[in-house]
């Protein structure tokens, strides 16, 4: 199924977990926050949460700003 | 001790972590600046996303994080990015930021204060950077922000206190912490803002973009602690001769 | 309450020291500050300031016209009742003295209204004794809307009442309320209050942060100089202003300056003195530290010394005031609050002022929508 992720497209397995998502961008822990069609996402539940066809996954991280 | 929200910060020099060109100059100018507490920016994560160290560097020093909502254009997309950080962090403060406006960075009043109060009922700390507006600010304080953060001028600009008459009102009549932010381009524009009576000073592009920010950093830090010293202490005046005589006050001859 | 809470942190014996220790350098010092504040207004009341009143007085006056322009307001106190459930021992309307005690009616007010528009006034002060039963909110709620058409400025200084109340003055067109504290000395107060809700010290003093709540537009403030140690009790009610300024941002506030003059009654004698000087150096010291507060002179005073300090720095003037219920549309032979000493007509006040380059503005033209 495709689903959005940060602006871009992707093409994943119908029963695709939100963890692989952000594993796919190798971050360190606790360094990310995840959203679902602009419902942020707890850490604690990224495990449970699956996606479905056309979500929208924002995953943002600290950078340096003023 | 500056206080904000009943936290107590040992530095009166707020710091901003963008435009360093190395995460090592970031490190050493933070610790040069005695800075305790320090703006990040929330970031979308790309493919070609090279990791940002930042927070790994800040992770390392005893300073507060400030998530600010830079990239925000509305208040919504503020308070979401204000939770996105909350989330990450844990932490109740945010800078919030609001410039529609791309060229002059300007921020939009309208949107931050309906974003602030939406961030105050949500037990947020906010700390929104906003025009030196007298009213915006008693009304910021109002809907309960921590503090509030006039600027000096347009951010990144070095221009100083453009905003100083409307600077002093703001510190005369705010019941809460005045942290003057963007425009300071030098130390002794940040000393100036102490003198005044301002409860600290927000300094980033001044710091980064000079040629040696370690030794501007700590020219800061100085700068600041300077001009609180002077400030308690109740500087000199300028010397203004009132004239002591005129014959519109002769009447008080004839009185008892 | 938040300027009452505050305001209690402040020791009388500490100020008074504080004020009286001041010295010609502090003056001087003050004279030539940018932004004078609390401190610099100690320093211009104490006695190291007296000798600088020339300089102060030009300062005060270039502030005023600065801020004010040439323009003075005129209004004209209309008393209600002077009913009273208070033993005050400096006041007329004080309950134990056999005056014969008076309650206007609606027509008797129609009638006074009527008589007060053809004196020219337009913004009008109600004043009542303070008896919360016979002349309350409930009168209050009667008489208001037969006087607010009349005019573009109502102000009231009666009893003091609660938030909601005020809440409720406000709704009914009421833009401005004076409160005075009377003194600031607790000890004194106890001994000029001797019955009645006025012994309430508190209650008194958390009266203008009630008012602030409740919205009203301007708040009014004043110590009665001479009751305790004028000076201190100036000091005091400074400091009074700068909190409530700060407390309420959005309020408006002004400072009459009641001197002690003789009432019928008790042999009262005023605990300190303040000289025709000594007031003057007291109107210039709020000018000079207060730019934006209107300052207000009753018909208490003199007409010479009226007539010489209005141009100075003051805003607001009162003229051909009655002090007792009535007394415009008809003579009354009801006892008055306090002797007059400017009984000149409103008119020939005007034309005083128009003589010394000063308007008279009798319409305050702010208007306030929705009300």
């Amino acid at each position: 199924m495709r689903i959005h992720c940060n602006d871009e497209q992707l093409e994943v397995p119908e029963d695709c977990s939100l963890v692989s998502i952000i594993q796919r961008f190798n971050e360190q822990e606790g360094a990310l926050a995840v959203a679902v069609n602009l419902t942020i996402i707890p850490t604690s539940r990224w495990q449970l949460q699956t996606l479905e066809e056309g979500d929208v996954v924002d995953i943002f991280t600290l950078v340096a700003g003023g | 001790m500056l206080s904000i929200a009943e936290q107590s910060f040992s530095s009166r020099l707020l710091t901003g972590t963008g435009k360093f060109g190395h995460p090592d100059i970031l490190k050493a100018a933070l610790v040069a600046s005695r800075t305790s507490m320090v703006t990040l920016a929330l970031k979308r994560l790309n493919r070609q996303h090279q990791q940002d160290s930042t927070l790994q560097v800040l992770r390392t020093l005893p300073v507060t994080l400030l998530p600010n909502t830079s990239g925000a254009a509305t208040a919504n997309e503020a308070v979401y990015a204000a939770k996105l950080a909350r989330e990450l962090l844990g932490t109740p403060w945010v800078k919030l930021e609001i410039h529609p406006d791309q060229r002059f960075l300007l921020p939009d009043p309208v949107e931050t204060l309906r974003a602030a109060e939406q961030l105050c009922e949500a037990g947020f700390h906010v700390l929104p950077y906003c025009h030196a507006d007298p009213v915006l600010c008693k009304r910021l304080e109002e809907v309960g922000c921590a503090a509030v953060m006039p600027l000096g001028a347009p951010i990144g600009t070095n221009q100083g206190l453009q905003t100083r008459d409307f600077l002093q009102i703001i510190i005369e009549q705010s019941n809460v912490p005045v942290i003057v932010d963007a425009g300071i381009g030098r130390p002794s524009q940040a000393c100036e803002a102490m003198e005044m009576g301002a409860d600290a000073v927000l300094v980033n592009t001044a710091i980064a973009t000079s040629s040696d920010p370690v030794a501007t950093a700590s020219a800061f830090a100085k700068a600041v602690e300077a001009g609180r010293e002077s400030f308690l202490a109740g500087a000199p005046l300028a010397q203004r001769n009132a004239s002591a005589t005129s014959p519109f006050t002769q009447f008080l001859e004839t009185l008892s | 309450m938040k300027s009452a809470d505050a305001l209690r942190q402040y020791d009388w014996d500490d100020v008074s020291l504080t004020l009286y220790a001041k010295t010609q350098r502090d003056v001087q010092s003050a004279l030539r500050h940018p932004a004078p504040g609390w401190q610099e207004f100690l320093a211009l009341i104490s006695p190291a300031a007296e000798a600088s009143l020339p300089s102060m007085a030009e300062k005060a006056n270039a502030l005023t016209r600065q801020r004010f322009g040439h323009t003075v307001s005129m209004f004209v106190p209309l008393y209600l009742s002077n009913l009273c459930a208070n033993e005050c021992t400096y006041c007329g309307f004080t309950m134990s003295n056999k005056i014969r005690r008076v309650k206007l009616s609606p027509q008797q007010i129609k009638d006074e209204v009527r008589a007060i528009k053809t004196m020219g006034f337009d913004s009008l002060l109600l004043v009542t004794g303070e008896h919360e039963t016979k002349a309350g909110m409930a009168y209050f709620n009667e008489v208001i809307p037969l006087i607010r058409p009349h005019f573009s400025h109502l102000a009231m200084e009666v009893q003091p009442l609660s938030t909601d109340d005020y809440r409720k003055l406000v709704k009914l067109g009421v833009d401005s309320v004076l409160v005075y504290q009377e003194t600031y000395h607790r000890a004194h107060y106890g001994q000029y209050h001797l019955r009645g809700q006025k012994q309430d010290f508190d209650w008194r003093l958390e009266t203008p942060d009630r008012l602030g709540e409740a919205g009203i537009n301007k708040i009014g403030l004043g110590a009665l100089l001479g009751l305790s140690d004028w000076r201190t009790d100036s000091a005091l009610t400074a400091i009074h202003l700068y909190l409530l300024q700060k407390a309420y941002w959005k309020t408006r506030f002004s400072i009459a300056f009641p001197r002690i003059k003789p009432c019928a009654g008790d042999q009262f004698s005023p605990v300190s003195d303040i000289t025709d000087k000594q007031l003057v150096q007291l109107i210039c010291a709020y000018r000079i530290c207060f730019p934006e507060v209107e300052l207000s002179l009753s018909t208490r005073e003199s007409a010479t010394f009226r007539d010489s300090v209005v141009p100075l720095a003051i805003n607001q003037l009162s003229a051909a005031s009655q002090t007792q219920p009535g007394g415009y549309s008809e003579k009354s032979d009801a006892l008055e609050q306090f002797s007059t000493e400017d009984t000149r007509s409103a008119n020939d006040v005007a034309a005083n002022l128009l003589a010394q380059g000063i308007e008279p503005v009798w319409t305050d033209w702010l208007q306030q929508f929705g009300r």
